[in-house]
């Protein structure tokens, strides 16, 4: 039997970090700013910063968002209140 | 593969993150969101969603190059980018292909005595570089020049790529020899030496006199009863014949002097005729001296020629007789021997006058000892 997982039905972030190599940002909300050593996604709950060097952003969907290079710094920036 | 069939974008423009968020609201996938230069994004957009991508893009303000569409995409951007350049192919290309159907180049080859002629012919059925090539009816040219030239065996008219090649094949086409012609007649005048029957009857004998055209063996032979047959007169006439060419050269020379003065014009020369936008100085005599440069890139053959024009004066000056002389018995030699190639290695003899003032007449004549059977119609 199917299910949908928590993060999907409630739009709820993830984040997945892979060897520092690649980024995988579900949920987001739309880029706010990228440049090649830092990318931030609105998030539902505040924005996510990447931080690195030679980034690249190989997919950006309508749900998900694949980042990939020299990733040194995953950050949940909180919405006050 | 959705990468492969994707097309690769450039967008230039400010806060590419705004177009960005606009087309992901519109759900079009992005794939391989890179920067490029400072204000720009380059980004992969499948076939799909390509060109509402660019639209909206150029509707943000955004400069939109397309990097590595597919082949209709890369052909549409080159076009756009580079119009004067395939314009310019385009162009070059059906001037190249009207080019290939005009003649360019008229070439004569084993004319021999007949050169000055069939160029007389060409120029006045207007064959000449720059016609087209369907105007150049061959079979009708082929027949004329035969017609015209009595002592032509062929003559090939043919196209060789833009060239027109006319090529003459001399002597006389053995119809011609065989119509209704079985005696054997003198091909030139002579003294006969030796007359040898094979077939039919001689009517001549050694030691006469004989014109060109005269009849040497009758084609016929009569039967052991009288009765008169006629058969193809075959045999040999060996006779005495004597050649000559006569030269005419002038005792005076035009010395010119340098005046000082001198001018200088270009002329283009091409297949369609030469073209200058200078006059010809006006000068009452000079010298000239020309430079050829071809013109290198150009569709048809441009030659480049610069004229020099040296002004002179000039004067008749009288030279030495036994000079002009020498010179003229070399000529008049060496013309002999161009005419008949045989008389290279025998003893010539030559006759030098003064027909008029100023000019001295010089005769070289050889004799010879050869075959002089033709088969032909009797006169």
């Amino acid at each position: 039997m199917g299910f949908i997982p928590e993060e999907i039905s409630k739009g709820k972030m993830r984040v997945v970090l892979l060897a520092g190599e690649k980024v995988l940002v579900e949920q987001h909300r739309g880029l706010i700013g990228y440049e090649t050593e830092q990318i931030l996604f609105r998030m539902s709950n505040g924005m996510l910063m990447l931080e690195g060097q030679q980034m690249v952003i190989t997919s950006f969907g309508a749900f998900d968002a694949v980042v990939e290079g020299k990733i040194r710094c995953v950050r949940l920036e909180e919405d006050e209140g | 593969m959705r990468e492969k069939n994707g097309v690769r974008l450039r967008l230039e423009g400010l806060g590419a993150e705004k177009l960005i968020n606009e087309l992901w609201k519109e759900n079009t996938p992005l794939l391989h969101i890179g920067r490029s230069r400072k204000r720009g994004v380059e980004v992969t957009v499948d076939q799909v969603h390509f060109r509402r991508t660019e639209e909206m893009a150029r509707e943000k303000g955004f400069q939109v190059t397309v990097l590595n569409g597919g082949w209709q995409q890369k052909i549409k951007e080159g076009l756009k980018r580079h119009w004067a350049l395939w314009a310019g192919f385009i162009l070059g290309g059906i001037m190249a292909g009207l080019s290939l159907t005009y003649v360019w180049q008229v070439e004569i080859i084993n004319a021999g005595k007949y050169a000055g002629e069939v160029r007389l012919f060409l120029e006045e059925k207007s064959i000449r570089p720059g016609i087209r090539q369907k105007d150049v009816n061959r079979a009708a040219l082929q027949e004329e020049l035969l017609w015209r030239l009595p002592d032509v065996k062929w003559a090939f008219v043919k196209m060789d790529g833009v060239k027109v090649l006319i090529s003459l094949e001399e002597g006389v086409a053995a119809d011609k020899e065989m119509k209704n012609a079985l005696d054997v007649v003198a091909a030139e005048d002579g003294v006969l030496e030796r007359v040898t029957v094979f077939s039919g009857t001689a009517v001549c004998r050694a030691g006469d006199t004989v014109q060109k055209g005269q009849v040497l063996i009758r084609g016929e032979e009569t039967g052991k009863g009288g009765e008169i047959r006629q058969v193809q007169a075959k045999g040999e006439a060996i006779a005495r014949v004597w050649v000559r060419e006569e030269i005419r050269m002038p005792t005076e020379e035009m010395v010119t002097h340098p005046t000082g003065k001198e001018a200088e014009r270009i002329l283009y020369q091409t297949p369609l005729g030469v073209y200058t936008w200078s006059e010809e100085p006006d000068f009452l005599m000079a010298d000239r001296e020309y430079t050829l440069l071809p013109l290198p890139g150009a569709w048809v053959p441009v030659t480049v020629v610069r004229e020099r024009f040296l002004e002179c004066s000039g004067e008749w000056v009288e030279r030495d007789a036994q000079e002009v002389a020498g010179e003229a018995e070399k000529a008049a030699a060496e013309a002999l021997v161009r005419a008949w190639p045989e008389t290279a290695d025998i003893d010539k003899s030559i006759k030098i006058s003064m027909i008029e003032r100023g000019i001295i007449e010089v005769v070289a004549s050889a004799e010879l000892t050869k075959d002089i059977a033709q088969y032909g119609a009797s006169p």
